[in-house]
């Protein structure tokens, strides 16, 4: 047999090198990508935050007129845009990642202000919107958080009355705490229907649709 | 078990990247070496074998494409070796007769006994085997002649295409051929060089007469008698000047069978010559055929992983339909914010990012194909079947073989 040598060793250090770049490189830049949707969070919340205030003003201390549903639409789903962002945010930089955990726990004080908002709308005007207030959890049972998400999607894609409000029960919040002391959360998934009706997975579409206010069934 | 896929994946994409980076660097090197050529008179003589089993469709184009070639025509002989045809492929064949064609039969079936049949009768110092239903250009065979200028290399590989690509599934083998053709380059720089298609490729008749035909009982006898070559310390060179149009399976099928006669060849001819592993062969052994089972195995197990993870999420997911009341909207949110969403977990996924590179990658060796064979229709589309499809086929095909290797059942070639 002929004898037969690697080629270069030079050539499989300098493709070490490049490939462990290259990987490197693309991994960093995954997390820059990352950072910018934590900045477009921070400004997005800013910005609902100042929405939301800014009616509750208008109502509270101008005496504005309540009843303008068409409020409703676009902040509620900016909240459920910005819920579903912390989550990946908090997979991707850890769940004790210190910025996450300021986002998640003022996307909550946002969540409550929005439900006191609609409470008040509810007292005075109509059509009436049902509240759901979701507890999940993302290290307990996330696929039974996930298969609940999917249910509240498929009833508010049937009534877009329903204004879903996300709470991760994990989360080391004192407002979170006292909502599960409130309403008596020991098991998650877990939704509370107007603020009075409690069901803990498993439950349908159906399940939520009989205790809404404008329920057909 | 989801830690162990992630770890795979990424050690995956990490192994890729340095392969990626070594294959282009060994081809830049190899660019800037000059070569020697022969000179019209130093051209040596050639022999055509061209085995045929029921191809009386395609061999009179055959034989039409290789009497055109351009090469001297006293140096050329053609031999057409009919392999007990039940069609019209003898009687065709007899028609070239009076163009010099050279008709035997061997009544042995297999192509390996067709070919050693071709061997035993031929005159040439180059041999070249050639399918019946394989077309060359006119300049290809001169082109695959000059890299024997080099006395170790006992065998050069064309660049392979597609004929006449018409449906998805040749579609797709079209793009995974142009893929080739920069890969076996780079192989062809690091004499790394391990399969020599059966289709149409270039032996010194040197190596048969020292080192015997091919092995008549093997499925891949192409496969067989590359690695025999590098075995043997030799070198396989590879021609991106010599294209070569070869007849595609045009039905899942089809390429199911030849898929699993390759890759089951290939695992059993790696096995019989695993004595090629190790830093005794250089290149090849070293990094090339290792990288290759490694990148195998890690395919595999990521297949399997997704479809049965697919399998068990569709199975919940139907489960979950009756809670739904059978609402897709439940699956997927269409909002304002939808196509924000997506491309914001997709750009903050590492592993898309990394898919993205390597379709890039692969987008400048398709390219890279394109530019060497002049060929431009139908590259958008073809691109978007390929990346689309092949990695779920190559898993497929892969799977099948292994399952045929450990239980041991017999591929046929048909």
């Amino acid at each position: 047999m002929l004898e037969r040598e690697v080629q270069s060793k030079k050539r499989y250090v300098w493709a070490f090198v490049i490939g462990t770049i290259l990987f490197l490189l693309i991994i960093a830049l995954s997390y820059f990508f990352a950072f910018v949707r934590f900045q477009s969070i921070t400004d997005l919340q800013t910005s609902s935050a100042y929405s939301l205030f800014e009616k509750k003003v208008d109502y509270t201390f101008f005496n504005d007129n309540i009843c303008s549903a068409e409020n409703f639409r676009s902040l509620t789903e900016s909240l459920a845009y910005q819920g579903q962002t912390l989550q990946n945010l908090e997979s991707k930089f850890g769940k004790d990642d210190v910025g996450v955990l300021e986002r998640k726990k003022f996307y909550t004080v946002l969540l409550l202000e929005h439900l006191d908002y609609v409470n008040s709308y509810n007292s005075r005007c109509s059509p009436k919107f049902d509240s759901i207030l979701f507890f999940y959890s993302n290290e307990r049972n996330p696929d039974d958080s996930n298969d609940a998400g999917k249910v509240l999607d498929a009833a508010y894609s049937l009534d877009k009355n329903i204004l879903i409000y996300s709470f991760d029960s994990d989360l080391n919040s004192t407002l979170v705490q006292k909502l599960k002391d409130k309403f008596n959360i020991t098991n998650v998934p877990a939704v509370i229907i107007n603020e009075n009706k409690t069901l803990t997975w498993p439950f349908s579409v159906n399940d939520i649709e009989k205790y809404l206010s404008n329920s057909k069934i | 078990m989801v830690e162990i896929i992630t770890f795979v994946i990424y050690l995956s994409i990490y192994i890729g990247l340095i392969a990626t980076s070594f294959y282009i660097l060994s081809y830049l090197d190899y660019s800037k070496k000059s070569r020697k050529f022969f000179s019209e008179d130093e051209l040596p003589s050639v022999s055509v074998l061209i085995p045929a089993y029921n191809e009386e469709k395609s061999i009179a184009s055959t034989l039409d494409s290789i009497l055109k070639v351009d090469y001297p025509k006293e140096k050329l002989e053609i031999i057409v070796i009919n392999n007990n045809s039940k069609d019209k492929t003898l009687e065709v064949a007899k028609r070239y007769e009076k163009f010099g064609v050279k008709v035997y039969t061997e009544k042995k079936q297999g192509k390996g006994c067709a070919l050693n049949l071709g061997i035993s009768k031929a005159h040439g110092e180059i041999i070249f085997t050639m399918d019946a239903d394989t077309f060359a250009e006119p300049q290809s065979m001169k082109n695959m002649i000059q890299y024997f200028t080099n006395e170790r290399v006992m065998a050069v590989t064309p660049t392979m295409l597609v004929h006449n690509p018409g449906n998805i599934w040749q579609r797709i083998q079209k793009m995974e051929y142009l893929l080739g053709i920069f890969l076996r380059k780079a192989f062809a720089t690091l004499n790394a060089v391990y399969i020599t298609p059966g289709a149409f490729s270039a032996y010194r008749k040197k190596f048969f007469d020292e080192h015997g035909g091919y092995d008549e009982k093997n499925v891949t006898e192409d496969i067989e008698m590359s690695l025999r070559i590098q075995y043997n310390g030799y070198f396989i060179d590879n021609s991106s000047e010599a294209p070569v149009y070869t007849m595609t399976p045009n039905t899942f099928k089809g390429m199911l069978i030849q898929r699993r006669r390759w890759y089951f060849g290939y695992i059993r001819n790696v096995v019989k010559y695993r004595k090629i592993i190790g830093k005794d062969y250089g290149d090849l052994g070293l990094f090339i055929i290792p990288i290759g089972i490694l990148s195998i195995a890690l395919s595999i197990f990521v297949s399997l992983y997704l479809v049965f993870d697919n399998l068990l999420k569709l199975g919940n997911n139907i489960n979950l339909l009756s809670d739904l009341n059978y609402n897709l909207n439940g699956f997927v949110k269409f909002n304002s914010y939808f196509f924000k969403s997506l491309f914001f977990n997709l750009v903050t996924n590492p592993i898309f990012l990394f898919i993205l590179f390597f379709i890039l990658i692969m987008g400048f060796y398709l390219y890279w194909a394109k530019e060497r064979i002049g060929n431009k229709e139908g590259f958008v589309f073809d691109l978007f079947l390929f990346f689309g499809l092949f990695a779920i086929l190559f898993g497929f095909w892969w799977m099948v073989s292994i399952v045929y290797s450990i239980f041991k059942k017999d591929v046929k070639w048909r």
